[in-house]
């Protein structure tokens, strides 16, 4: 499986091996940033983004597309929609809303998943609103929905005079954050993430905690009477260790009577998808606590990857040619293929690989091809002739490290006299080198087999197998054990050697021989009567 | 130097391999090119107007090709042959003889000839 996260950009190149019918597409809209504190109220929390997933995209690879990652959204403003193969979040085939910006006495809406496009769709957590003019404190972001739930709530003040900040939301199928303590003035803790953990604690007096890496949780929120900033909200790890939903920022702390500083600012929501904490109001009236931004949204791409196998000959003999290999190890994994042409025509053979697991699979293979594919090949080969006589050739090309290239062939006869011909060769990297073998058998009964390794320092392989024999034979080749996959350049190349030319009997006439040597004078000659 | 023997007679329209086979006289010299000519022999009736055209390829070759004049089946002949793709004679050459000869150069630098006669027939003969 291949695994894509697009974080910018408005195009995207489908890839080259691109299946239809073995993919995803998974979006995350950004999210809405936290209000700044104003004069009339202290801030409330942004919105997190939405979720959407399709499977089974039908998409032609090397095509491009348009796409759009929304950006997480600044201070008390919406975040950006993101959706892919399309031009707005309504025309795509996969989309999700953006989270609203948190504004006086109201929090913004996490992203709603009916505005977005899917399979699969979840609403992002809303930013809590105040709950009135009251609290110093502001409000916490929500969460950013993900594959496993929506995003969770910010926590509030509840209109609380001397309570805490309210805490962030946690990530999709996360808790919503805490809610601001009026006794205590502690700020409310952040939302625990889709794995039950990493909410950020609570200012009780230390200051808020972010939320822990990697767990989506949101941000906690900041004590009241205090210059604390709120904490920010943690990404989660639903697609991998680096990304997944992200949580909600805390909540700056507010001041209030009898101090002068200015007021805590609302923690940052996390990518992807995470709103952004409100600010506090300062005692001070002037230093107002600036709201946290939103995180960015993301499209996440996986699928796997087409292969293929591809072997064109052209032979003037009939031929078979046939291989199966079977993987047996913790998945099974089964490949086939057969080509088979009647003659007088080239022929091209196709196959495949076959995984039923989601064990990853790098497999690619073009044979025939003058551009430099990158190809390892390790196995066996063997050819059997059916006709006047029986001919076995074996051959193996393995390559294990840059430092040593190993070939093996052997061919064995099996008619008037059992003929075996071996060769093994190990070859340092460094060195070019030519191997040639050339077995014959039987003046009446010829059989050639050739084999040519060439390998320069530009890793440049050609195998070069000619297997000749009396014109019009059948020829069966048959392999087994083979692996391929990608590291190095390879060129394979095959063809039969030309035929032998067919002379009638009585059109070959042969020389009696010519004599020429005469006898000296001192030899014994009859005429002579010596 | 005349070979006694004849080639098998070639038919007006036909085009077959004809070969020589000089694996007694080249020891452990080999061909380095040949070269054949085609013309009719004397006092001949039969008309052709380019016999040299009827040489239509050659080779040197270090094996051929024979079917078995016991069981039919084709078997692989190998020491120093001269072939020519001969053929296409004109319906005027019907009935006449052609004298058919190849040079072969050695790697020795000797230069042997051998030469055969070959009838043409008409068609369907």
């Amino acid at each position: 499986m291949t695994q894509i996260f697009i974080l910018s950009g408005t195009s995207w190149t489908v890839p080259a091996d691109w299946t239809s019918s073995n993919n995803s597409v998974e979006t995350i809209g950004a999210g809405g940033g936290g209000e700044t504190a104003s004069l009339s109220y202290a801030g409330s929390g942004g919105g997190g983004g939405a979720y959407s997933k399709i499977t089974n995209l039908s998409l032609n690879g090397g095509n491009t597309i348009a796409i759009q990652v929304g950006g997480g959204g600044l201070s008390g403003a919406a975040g950006g929609d993101t959706w892919f193969n399309g031009t707005s979040i309504s025309t795509s085939s996969v989309s999700a809303q953006a989270g609203g910006g948190g504004a006086d006495n109201s929090g913004g809406s996490g992203g709603a998943s009916v505005s977005g496009i899917g399979e699969t769709k979840f609403s992002g957590g809303n930013g809590a609103a105040l709950g009135g003019p009251d609290p110093w404190t502001g409000a916490g972001g929500g969460g950013g929905a993900g594959p496993q739930g929506a995003g969770g709530d910010g926590g509030s003040p509840s209109n609380q005079a001397v309570a805490g900040a309210g805490g962030g939301g946690g990530n999709g199928n996360g808790t919503a954050g805490g809610n601001g303590d009026s006794v205590t003035g502690n700020g409310g803790s952040g939302g625990n993430g889709n794995s039950g953990t990493g909410g950020g604690a609570s200012d009780t007096g230390s200051g808020a905690g972010n939320a822990t890496t990697g767990t989506g949780g949101g941000g906690g929120g900041g004590k009241y009477a205090t210059s604390d900033d709120g904490g920010n909200g943690a990404t989660g790890s639903e697609f991998d260790s680096l990304h997944g939903s992200g949580g909600g920022g805390g909540v700056g702390g507010g001041r209030d009577f009898g101090a002068t500083e200015g007021a805590g600012s609302g923690g940052s929501g996390a990518n992807y998808g995470g709103g952004g904490g409100g600010g506090g109001y300062p005692r001070n009236g002037a230093t107002f606590g600036g709201g946290g931004v939103g995180g960015q949204g993301i499209i996440v791409v996986t699928y796997t990857p087409a292969v293929s196998f591809m072997i064109t000959a052209e032979s003037r003999n009939v031929l078979e040619y046939d291989t199966v290999c079977r993987k047996d190890a913790l998945y099974a994994i089964e490949f086939g293929q057969s080509a088979r042409s009647d003659g007088g025509l080239p022929i091209e053979g196709r196959g495949g690989v076959r995984c039923n697991t989601e064990a990853p699979i790098d497999f690619r293979c073009v044979a025939f091809r003058s551009s430099w594919i990158p190809i390892q090949w390790a196995g066996s080969a063997a050819v059997i002739v059916n006709a006047l006589f029986q001919l076995e050739a074996a051959a193996s090309l393995r390559r294990d490290t840059l430092a040593l290239d190993e070939i093996t062939a052997g061919t064995s006869r099996k008619a008037i006299g059992p003929t075996e011909w071996l060769a093994t060769e190990a070859i340092g990297a460094e060195v070019a080198v030519e191997h040639l073998g050339r077995c014959r058998v039987d003046p009446a009964l010829l059989s050639e087999s050739r084999i040519l390794l060439a390998r320069d320092l530009q890793l440049r392989l050609e195998f070069l197998a000619a297997p000749g024999d009396e014109a019009l034979l059948a020829l069966e080749s048959l392999t087994s054990g083979i692996s391929i996959s990608a590291d190095c350049p390879f060129y394979w190349e095959w063809a039969d050697p030309p035929s032998l030319l067919l002379v009638a009997g009585e059109r070959l006439l042969r020389s009696p021989g010519r004599v020429r040597i005469l006898a000296g004078p001192d030899s014994i000659h009859p005429l002579r009567g010596q | 130097m005349r070979i006694a023997t004849p080639f098998a007679p070639i038919e007006v329209g036909e085009t077959d391999y004809f070969a020589f086979d000089f694996t007694p006289d080249v020891g452990a010299a080999t061909i380095v090119s040949t070269s054949w000519t085609c013309a009719q022999g004397p006092y001949e009736m039969a008309i052709d107007p380019a016999p040299q055209s009827r040489v239509l390829s050659v080779s040197p070759q270090t094996a051929i090709l024979v079917r078995s004049p016991v069981d039919g089946s084709l078997q692989t002949r190998t020491g120093v042959f001269s072939v020519g793709l001969i053929g296409s004679m004109p319906v005027s050459a019907a009935g006449g003889t052609y004298i058919l000869e190849a040079t072969a150069n050695l790697s020795d630098g000797r230069l042997l000839k051998l030469n055969a006669t070959v009838q043409c027939n008409p068609t369907g003969s």
